[in-house]
């Protein structure tokens, strides 16, 4: 039941037992009437016991903060698991959230250009620094030291790496309306970085003929999936096969290779 | 259970051992805070904000909660410091936007930066803050390398949200004169605004630079919860009570409408009519509460036992805590941070 402005019976009240804005429901029955006996609730007992009594009303309290943890817990699990596996994508969401938050990203990334950049080279900064060597010899891992006979998982300082995911590659023509993409997708760079820091060579002919196409470049669209690839097509391009590596910077390994075609 | 029973159970430090504690670390960490802040160049309109809360004191809690945990599992103060002063500095950060989006007019005893110098410029001094606090926080992570660093930044992100939607629950809830809220949901409003910036944070960037990433930062979430809802009840108390060390308004919360354990508890024991009026003071706006309904209120609390209820309740989830700190920490070498991490508990209910 949610009160606006403290009119009883608005419209836009959810029906008893729902959930308004998700809020823990508890049954109705439960400490909706007046209660002069005051938060013990029942009248005292003839014969208290000697020993200190958990009140009912503390005992529900505490029961409660227990499951209000638990369930920020599993949600925190769901969503870690979620966003680790990469499965994450903004088409989950509502509609509306949708829209907004590619607003969003959009605005930040129009007024925080800098931000983003100084936070993205941190965090390569970061990425590259290689972990030392166990500097904790001397400190019991926890569980170990723990009395209880439970072992719990202790994070190892380098887990092996995971391997590489791929990123979708959106292809878009400058000059040449007719062409076609056939790279799809590339592997996602080993670290964090801008669509400006990924490149690729020219777009070499797969015949002898027709000159290379050097007209290619990166960027990010709020609005798609992945990364953009941008190609410049000159006049007079010869039809054909085109492609060549794709590079993210500092790393020697390339992503893929992006393949397009100018039909006849 | 007392606190001084707390104490004895917990090897707890006791009461002048906790401010000799958090007085030493909130040196180190005042120290390393304005190195940074320091280091930026000289810029007008900016460099005085973002010194003027720092300068104005403060428990140093949540730096004192960082380092004691990386020193009881395993670190160096040196190491933790400058964790400490990223806390502080995102702290302070995000203390001027509270402010402002509480309207509040004074902070530590002195007017609020806004109302010093304008939401403009206390907006800008706030974001200056919050992204300044990165710098001595990857400083802190960079010999530990890139695997403990994505560590701190998926509980940094866990922290910015639950801090959010925390924010976000009670502004909600205020703003929209939202009436029948539930103790989960207070339990669920205190765990994000209050518990995990305040204490879970801190703790878990502790134990992951303490243990060099290698204990988990999930032990600490259930200690670091029942903690931060004991003080969240026992700060919302000290405002309905009489007491000239508190430094804030009395019954300051009444006349903001805020969701408090007790205003939940009130209105779920009163009589219908008693409701009625409740619902009236509250659908009003701030300026429209009279300080003869307030008086009402607060009277209505203490009569129906609402500020017994909370007083209650903030013993027995200081007792949870109790008890979750034995899980968490009880493994741990016994030393004097982790007698002070334990002191916690029974220092909500004493602290000045």
């Amino acid at each position: 039941m949610t009160i606006r402005k403290g009119k009883a019976g608005d419209a836009g009240r959810p029906s008893p037992g729902t959930e308004a804005d998700g809020r823990v429901r508890r049954p109705a029955a439960a400490g909706r009437a007046p209660n002069r006996a005051g938060p013990k609730g029942a009248a005292p007992k003839a014969k208290t016991p000697p020993e200190p009594k958990v009140s009912e009303a503390v005992a529900h309290a505490v029961k409660m903060g227990y499951d209000v943890i638990a369930e920020n817990i599993r949600q925190g699990r769901e969503a870690a698991e979620r966003f680790r596996q990469g499965e994450y994508r903004l088409r989950d969401a509502p509609g509306d959230l949708e829209v907004a938050s590619l607003r969003l990203l959009q605005l930040a990334r129009e007024l925080s250009t800098t931000t983003f950049d100084v936070c993205e080279r941190l965090l390569k900064e970061l990425g590259a620094q290689r972990p030392p060597q166990d500097r904790t010899d001397s400190v019991p891992k926890f569980r170990e030291a723990a009395p209880a006979a439970t072992p719990a998982p202790v994070k190892t300082a380098s887990p092996s790496p995971p391997a590489q995911a791929t990123m979708q590659v959106t292809v878009r023509f400058e000059g040449a309306p007719k062409a076609i993409a056939h790279t799809e997708s590339l592997t996602r760079p080993r670290l964090p970085t801008a669509a400006s820091g990924v490149s690729a060579a020219p777009l070499a002919p797969s015949s002898a003929r027709g000159a290379a196409i050097a007209g290619v470049r990166f960027e990010m669209d709020a609005s798609v999936e992945g990364i953009v690839a941008v190609v410049t097509v000159p006049k007079g391009q010869a039809h054909g096969f085109y492609s060549s590596l794709v590079h993210a910077e500092g790393d020697p390994i390339p992503l893929g290779v992006l393949t397009i075609e100018l039909p006849k | 259970m007392t606190g001084a029973a707390l104490a004895d159970v917990m090897d707890a430090a006791p009461p002048s051992a906790m401010a000799d504690t958090m007085a030493t670390y909130g040196r180190a960490t005042k120290v390393e805070l304005e190195r940074y802040l320091r280091a930026q160049p000289s810029a007008p309109y900016l460099d005085d904000l973002l010194a003027d809360y720092p300068s104005r004191g403060g428990k140093m809690l949540r730096p004192s909660i960082c380092i004691a945990n990386a020193r009881a599992f395993g670190g160096s103060l040196e190491a933790a410091v400058r964790c400490a002063a990223a806390i502080e500095i995102l702290h302070n950060g995000l203390l001027i936007h509270d402010d402002i989006q509480d309207g509040s007019e004074l902070r530590r005893g002195r007017p609020t930066l806004h109302a010093l110098h304008g939401a403009p410029l206390a907006i800008n001094a706030g974001d200056a803050m919050i992204f300044t606090a990165l710098r001595p926080l990857i400083d802190a992570l960079r010999p530990l390398g890139g695997d403990v660093a994505a560590q701190v930044l998926d509980i940094s992100m866990t922290m910015a949200r639950e801090t959010a939607e925390g924010q976000a629950l009670e502004l909600g809830w205020r703003d929209c004169n939202i009436l029948d809220l539930t103790e989960a949901d207070y339990f669920r409003m205190a765990l994000k605004k209050t518990a995990w910036m305040g204490m879970i944070w801190p703790a878990q960037l502790g134990l992951i630079l303490g243990s060099s990433g290698r204990a988990d930062p999930q032990l600490v979430v259930r200690f670091g919860y029942f903690l931060g809802v004991a003080f969240q009840i026992e700060d919302d108390l000290r405002n309905l009570s009489v007491d000239p060390g508190y430094g804030k308004e009395l019954n300051g919360d009444l006349f903001e409408a805020k969701r408090t354990l007790m205003l939940i508890h009130v209105r779920n024991v009163c009589s219908d009519a008693e409701r009625a009026r409740l619902h009236g003071f509250l659908a009003q706006a701030r300026a429209q509460r009279s300080p003869d309904d307030v008086l009402w209120l607060a009277g209505l609390m203490q009569r129906l036992g609402s500020i017994d209820h909370g007083r209650e309740v903030a013993a027995a989830m200081a007792g949870a805590a109790a008890h979750e700190f034995a899980l968490a920490y009880g493994g741990l070498v016994p030393s004097a941070d982790r007698s002070f991490i334990a002191g916690l508990v029974p220092w909500i209910f004493k602290r000045t």
